[in-house]
């Protein structure tokens, strides 16, 4: 005979191992501090290629301008400017991952946690059926 | 106004019945949509055009999830600007890898984003992405919404300009390239698009998290308002070309969609509206309850009642007569029959008190 109650649990952990299980495991082999840190370091790594491709548009496009006007003050300043706004877009993307990781670990720690208790209940469940 | 509350349970019961083949045929629907945007903007390969071929992708894309749709749309795209001319492949390629760099790698879900933009051009509803996404969404669903904006802007230029760019490709990828990008980058039509959308969403989410009473239709409304008046100031002073027609017609249709989508999203009562205040240790709450409209659909249950059977007609006298006869058989019994019983009780008594004894 099935026992209603242990069914439940049971959808109830084969719903959240197809939807969340995977990742949420992966994600909480680390420790948050690493976790965390380790994608706000493959965020900059993306940040600063995705800004080294948008100067190179820019540059490809305002080419003629820029070589028009081409002077040693002039590439001194615009150097300025291309390195304070990568500084700029830098800070803003690790604050942006570092609070965005952090959100994530904390989402996934706590249906992880729920998820252990949930086997847990389900043990339970399984030894009160043997006796 | 019940009437919308019952219709929304019922849809939402459908929904509930049938969702797996609901968000198919959602999928379905956006994926012909976006395709058949592409195919009419920037057809240039054929066999991509077909109709054939877009409902046949659409069909596919009805069985994947909507990411896949949006990384169909975005190698459709690609490859027909690569048979226009490659150098305006390969900068939109880059454009594109810029924006998941920069964002969608954080939010993937959001790349649909990417499809709806062009779709509501289409439509000519275009406010309604960032009025929609300024009610349910956040202020960081703008960078998204400015993406979308842009991939539009990039075919319906490519569109626009075919020929220019065609002549332009025979003289080498880098001038494609310059050309592509110096005119898009110069749209001023774009940037006002981009910013008054930004400028509307940002209001349209601020206003509605407010605790005002309709702070929902307050949103609506003033995103609307602020997006014409936004358009319109770029027409006079940027001299953009904006079609008044179509802008207010779709603003209104928008928003329509905004106040019907408010029934599903957030349905709230305000006439009941409850003010409570309250302290604890550390702090002292003002605390505003709305509580929200639930309806509960009358269920229609069909009972079905067994055929009846014909029964005989009865006469009442017969019914007497019989009733008389059997009382008058029992009354001549009695008295026999009660002198027969008495003597089987008798002799009855006298074998148990026998067999008592006997024990």
């Amino acid at each position: 005979m099935l026992n209603e109650e242990r069914v439940k649990h049971m959808v109830k952990l084969a719903s959240y191992e197809t939807k969340h299980g995977g990742e949420d495991i992966k994600v909480c082999h680390y420790s948050q501090k690493d976790y965390v840190t380790l994608n706000v370091l493959f965020t900059m790594g993306w940040a600063t290629l995705g800004y080294l491709l948008l100067v190179g548009l820019l540059c490809m496009t305002y080419i003629e301008a820029i070589l028009d006007r081409f002077s040693f003050v002039a590439v001194i300043l615009t150097v300025i400017l291309v390195i304070a706004i990568y500084a700029g877009i830098l800070v803003a993307n690790v604050v942006f991952a570092n609070r965005f990781y952090r959100r994530k670990y904390m989402a996934a720690k706590r249906r992880t946690d729920r998820y252990l208790l949930d086997l847990e209940i389900l043990e339970k469940l399984y030894e009160s059926e043997d006796v | 106004m019940d009437k919308i509350f019952e219709a929304k349970e019922y849809l939402l019961k459908f929904y509930a019945k049938y969702s797996r083949y609901v968000d198919m045929g959602f999928r379905f629907i956006m994926a012909l949509l976006t395709f058949l945007f592409i195919s009419n903007h920037v057809g240039f390969l054929e066999v991509l055009a077909n109709p054939t071929v877009t409902i046949g992708l659409s069909l596919i894309c009805a069985f994947l999830p909507m990411t896949m749709t949006v990384v169909i749309a975005i190698v459709i795209v690609l490859v027909q600007f690569y048979t226009l001319a490659p150098g305006v492949a390969i900068v939109s390629g880059l454009m594109l890898l810029i924006m998941f760099v920069l964002y969608f790698r954080f939010t993937p879900g959001n790349s649909v984003v990417l499809l709806l933009t062009p779709v509501s051009f289409m439509l000519k509803i275009p406010v309604l992405v960032p009025l929609v996404f300024g009610l349910i969404g956040g202020p960081v669903c703008a960078v998204p919404v400015a993406f979308g904006v842009l991939v539009y802007y990039m075919i319906t230029y490519v569109k626009s300009y075919a020929t220019v760019i065609e002549t332009v490709a025979s003289t080498g990828t880098m001038s494609q390239i310059t050309t592509y990008m110096q005119q898009l980058f110069s749209s001023k039509e774009m940037w006002l698009v981009m910013i008054s959308f930004t400028i509307c969403l940002l209001l349209v989410y601020n206003i509605r998290r407010m605790s005002v009473d309709y702070a929902w239709e307050v949103a609506s409304v003033v995103g609307i308002f602020v997006n014409l008046i936004l358009m319109t100031f770029g027409h006079i002073m940027l001299d953009v070309k904006v079609d008044y027609v179509d802008l207010v017609v779709g603003s209104l249709i928008a928003l329509l969609i905004a106040l019907l989508l408010k029934v599903f999203v957030f349905s709230v009562d305000y006439s009941r509206s409850e003010y409570l205040q309250f302290e604890d240790d550390e702090y002292y709450y003002y605390v505003k309850a709305i509580p929200k409209v639930s309806m509960t659909v009358r269920e229609k249950t069909v009972k079905k009642i067994n055929i009846r059977q014909e029964t005989e007609a009865i006469d009442s006298e017969t019914v007497k007569k019989a009733l008389d006869e059997s009382n008058a058989k029992e009354m001549k019994e009695t008295a026999e029959e009660r002198k027969k019983r008495q003597k089987q009780e008798d002799s009855e008594i006298q074998r148990l008190i026998e067999e008592e004894l006997n024990k």
